[in-house]
């Protein structure tokens, strides 16, 4: 004889094999929200359930973990690794040799630079740069693409595409990445990297900026803080979100996540939603038009520096807090914008043939 | 900062092999897979000692790991549920609820938790009535569905469910009356 089940053993033992249909999950849902000691009388029987898996050290597979982080605490195999390797190898070799040829011993300088050469593996990057004034559009060879505005560098190595995706990026870029779930495509900046499987999004990260943007067009975005050792430090960008890292900060920000009404926990990092409009001037440059999101003079000027090569300076303090918001199609120079923003903001401005400087002034009534 | 644990190669490796397995299966919990919560764990070990000259623990080193797999767990399930892993916002609710009960309990439970418990759990399924035992063992173990177990032995899906519920209570009591 089985005695008959109550409804919601039934329902747990279903949901612990897996087989709890939509309405039964839904059921427990809300069985498990209604009170404390449901959840525990639940969670007893799922804790025997996780206990009971066969051979626990077996699947574990402590034996082969081992042998793989040892061989990895023992050999850096990692991109990253090598990189932050090499540059402090090579600080250490740069003041090495100078020592040595203080010394006069050029010899020894040989040796070191042989060490050097057996320590390295050999990664080859193809290295993209734009001048001031410049922007290129770039093809990966799996397709996806990236605009790169003024002032940027960017770079990839003859392994991408093997595991993963990566690249390095200097400045802003926008990037239409190719969707491919296997290898995933990873920025990586001064302070964040950001990981996608496909989606457009654009970056911001001049080493002149406070801080660097990244802003999401579609799809979803995964930024980490990589100056957080804890490793709880992602924050997730959906749709129309963009995340800020501040690069001064070194309080752990919490800001509620509007979407998820959850707490998200990042640190230095902070994410807000904008407007379909806001998200098309972050993203605009790449289509030659250059906007300016109620971004004071003083930030203008840094962009319209890098857009048209040229030198501005601002005479007077009180100018650099004015606030402009626009967009220009197609400029051509300079001085159409600033004949615009001439309309709305008291300035004046001269050009100094010698100096090849730009001088903005406050306009005296 | 110098972490004792990693500064002899014997010790370290007694000290992997002593808390390795009971990491692992803390991530499963949350992870419902293997190979996602071995993966966790291994970057866990990797990051620390990576940084072990940075990192100041105040407590102790597996209580430090202990809390590193939890918060990567946490995390793990946050991009799943965000990038839409899951057939319905329910189980992604109800994923959230285990998550969270995982999470505050305490990491002194976690370290109690002793190989031994295996040994007790597959003692206990041993000791069921035979037909319980057998069905419990053919959907734990081998993996079955309740319905294939159900068309091989020629009972009702309810039956083997009810079966796998009355080995479940026995060895959930068994654990408990320690």
């Amino acid at each position: 004889m089985t005695e008959k089940l109550n409804k919601i053993d039934l329902i747990i033992v279903r949901y612990l094999l897996k087989e709890a249909d939509i309405a039964e999950q839904e059921y427990l849902l809300n069985w498990l929200k209604k009170d404390i000691s449901n959840r525990h009388y639940f969670f007893a029987y799922k804790d025997t359930w996780e206990k009971s898996r066969r051979d626990l050290s077996e699947i574990a597979g402590t034996g082969e973990s081992f042998r793989k982080l040892k061989e990895k605490m023992d050999t850096p195999a990692d991109h990253d690794r090598i990189i932050r390797k090499k540059s402090i190898f090579l600080s250490f070799l740069r003041y090495a040799a100078a020592v040595l040829l203080i010394a006069g011993l050029g010899f020894a300088a040989y040796t070191v630079a042989d060490q050097f050469k057996k320590k390295e593996v050999p990664v080859t990057y193809t290295e993209i740069t734009t001048e001031n004034g410049q922007k290129k559009e770039v093809t990966l060879p799996d397709g996806t693409k990236v605009w790169l505005n003024s002032g940027t560098t960017f770079k990839y190595s003859d392994n991408y595409a093997k595991e993963y995706r990566e690249v390095f990026l200097s400045g802003e870029a926008f990037f239409e990445v190719t969707r491919d779930e296997s290898r995933t495509f990873i920025v990586r900046t001064d302070n964040i990297t950001i990981r996608v499987l496909g989606t457009r999004f654009n970056v911001n990260c001049y080493p002149d900026l406070k801080m660097v943007e990244t802003t999401v067009i579609s799809g979803i975005v995964s930024l980490q803080n990589d100056n957080n050792k804890e490793g709880n430090d992602i924050v997730i960008l959906n749709k129309l979100e963009k995340g800020t890292y501040l690069k001064d900060q070194q309080k752990i920000l919490i800001e509620k996540n509007p979407a998820a009404g959850e707490p998200v926990k990042p640190i230095g990092l902070k994410k807000i939603t904008l407007s379909e409009e806001e998200t098309g001037y972050i993203s605009s440059w790449k289509d030659q038009s250059l906007c300016f999101n109620n971004e004071t003079l003083e930030e203008m000027a840094v962009k319209l520096q890098r857009w048209f090569n040229v030198s501005i300076k601002i005479d007077d303090a009180n100018l650099k807090s004015y606030r402009y918001k626009g967009k220009f199609d197609n400029v051509k120079s300079i001085y159409q914008v600033l004949e615009v923003v001439k309309l709305a903001t008291p300035i004046t401005y001269e050009y100094n043939e010698k100096t090849k400087e730009i001088t903005i002034k406050e306009l005296k009534k | 900062m110098s972490i004792p644990e990693f500064n002899d190669a014997g010790q370290f490796e007694r000290f992997f092999n002593q808390y390795h397995a009971r990491m692992v299966l803390y991530a499963v919990k949350f992870t419902d897979d293997v190979e996602t919560a071995r993966d966790i764990v291994q970057e866990v070990f990797l990051k620390t000692w990576e940084n072990r000259e940075n990192i100041n623990i105040s407590s102790s080193l597996q209580s430090y790991l202990f809390v590193a797999v939890r918060n990567r767990c946490a995390n793990f399930l946050k991009q799943k549920s965000i990038s839409g892993k899951y057939t319905s916002e329910t189980e992604a609710e109800l994923k959230q609820i285990e998550a969270d009960y995982y999470a505050s309990a305490e990491e002194q439970n976690l370290l109690l938790y002793e190989q031994e418990t295996s040994k007790k759990i597959q003692q206990s399924v041993r000791d069921l009535p035979d037909k319980c035992r057998r069905i419990f063992e053919m959907s734990r173990y081998d993996g079955l569905k309740s319905s294939e177990i159900a068309g091989k032995l020629n009972i009702s899906v309810r039956t083997v469910e009810t079966q796998i519920y009355r080995a479940l209570k026995e060895l959930k009591e068994k654990l408990t009356n320690r």
